[in-house]
């Protein structure tokens, strides 16, 4: 157990990461509540939150989008259409999963 | 699956049922397959850092959340910054700010302990599932708790396999693009966006939001961007409410 000491962060600091890192998440995931639940938002914070959830998932997409080859690309826009016209997620799920799986192994 | 016509939100009280949890549950299941072959990734990794496996397992319990789990083990040795890990985990999920405000028509209609409790488990998957329950009409706020914990126990069970089968499974089974899985969270996310269309209004707000985040990916480490073109379309759309 002294030798392992030497090698790695004790068990102290270890737990202390750990419960840190438990700590501050949770943290993260009860704030956004804990304030609206307060502070009762005005028409333009109303405004505010209602377009924040499409904006984060337009934020989550862009990237992956942007930094994509010609192949998820391409399964991206089967996804939409799927999505559009059945209005069934896991149906687009499993378009965008077989094209990209698909067209991928189609150029290498 | 539900269809997106039911719009009496506000009418009916907000219930918290396990049949609403066991759906929120279900629908989270083809999302568990791929947030398992992250898990497998992140238990390999962090075997392969030097963590002991008992110790991932415990962090995917305890922090349950991706992008700031993969994140520390870029700081992990034998000298542990403890205030810079804990700091940047911080930062990095920062988001769930925003995301836990944005339910509360649910959270506020139930018991804190119900609401605090659910939120621990609430993830970008789960998260994204339960706004469009919520934009759908559903009224029963287990959904969040029920998706949530779909997620959370295959990001256990995957962290903890691929922590203790180490390098053999990580040669083998880590890589979750052999598999597609890794455009399965871009599928989802696209078809959520899909279904929360609703009009030509909504361009201007998803082009900021779009630039924001472009941005933000350059400029920014980690999962910022997402922060930022969440508060780029919030705000643009409270300006444009404003004028």
């Amino acid at each position: 157990m002294a030798v392992e000491l030497l090698h790695e962060a004790s068990a102290w600091t270890v737990a202390l990461v750990l419960a840190g890192m438990a700590a501050a998440t949770y943290l993260t995931r009860i704030t956004g509540l804990f304030l609206i639940a307060r502070v009762k938002p005005t028409p333009r914070v109303e405004a505010f939150l209602r377009h924040v959830p499409a904006s984060i998932l337009v934020a989550i997409i862009v990237p992956n989008l942007v930094k994509g080859t010609l192949s998820e690309l391409i399964a991206a826009g089967f996804t939409v259409v799927v999505a559009v016209l059945t209005r069934n997620l896991v149906a687009a799920l499993c378009m965008g999963v077989l094209a990209v799986v698909l067209l991928r192994g189609l150029w290498g | 699956m539900t269809s997106l016509g039911l719009e009496s939100n506000g009418v009916r009280p907000v219930r918290f049922t396990p049949s609403g949890a066991w759906r929120g549950f279900k629908q989270c299941l083809p999302l568990g397959v791929s947030v398992f072959a992250y898990g497998l990734v992140f238990g390999v990794l962090a075997v392969q850092a030097g963590m002991k496996a008992i110790l991932a397992g415990a962090m995917s319990l305890t922090t349950f959340a991706g992008a700031s789990q993969l994140m520390v083990l870029e700081f992990w040795g034998p000298a542990l910054p403890v205030a810079g890990i804990i700091l940047t985990t911080f930062i990095v999920n920062l988001r769930h700010v925003l995301m836990g405000a944005a339910l509360r028509d649910w959270l506020t209609g139930i018991s804190p302990w119900k609401a605090y409790g659910s939120l621990f488990f609430m993830t970008d998957e789960s998260w994204a599932l339960s706004m469009r329950e919520l934009a759908s009409g559903g009224r029963d706020a287990a959904f969040l708790l029920g998706a949530g914990l779909c997620i959370y126990l295959f990001w256990f069970c995957a962290t903890c396999l691929g922590a203790s089968s180490g390098f053999f499974l990580g040669s083998a089974m880590a890589d979750p693009a052999r598999l597609g899985l890794d455009f399965a969270f871009t599928a989802v996310f696209i078809s959520l966006l899909i279904f929360f269309w609703q009009g030509q209004q909504d361009v201007p707000v998803w082009l900021v939001a779009g630039f924001a985040a472009w941005v933000g990916l350059l400029v920014m480490p980690g999962k910022w961007y997402i922060l930022c073109g969440g508060l780029a379309g919030g705000l643009f759309g409270a300006w444009r409410h404003g004028r």
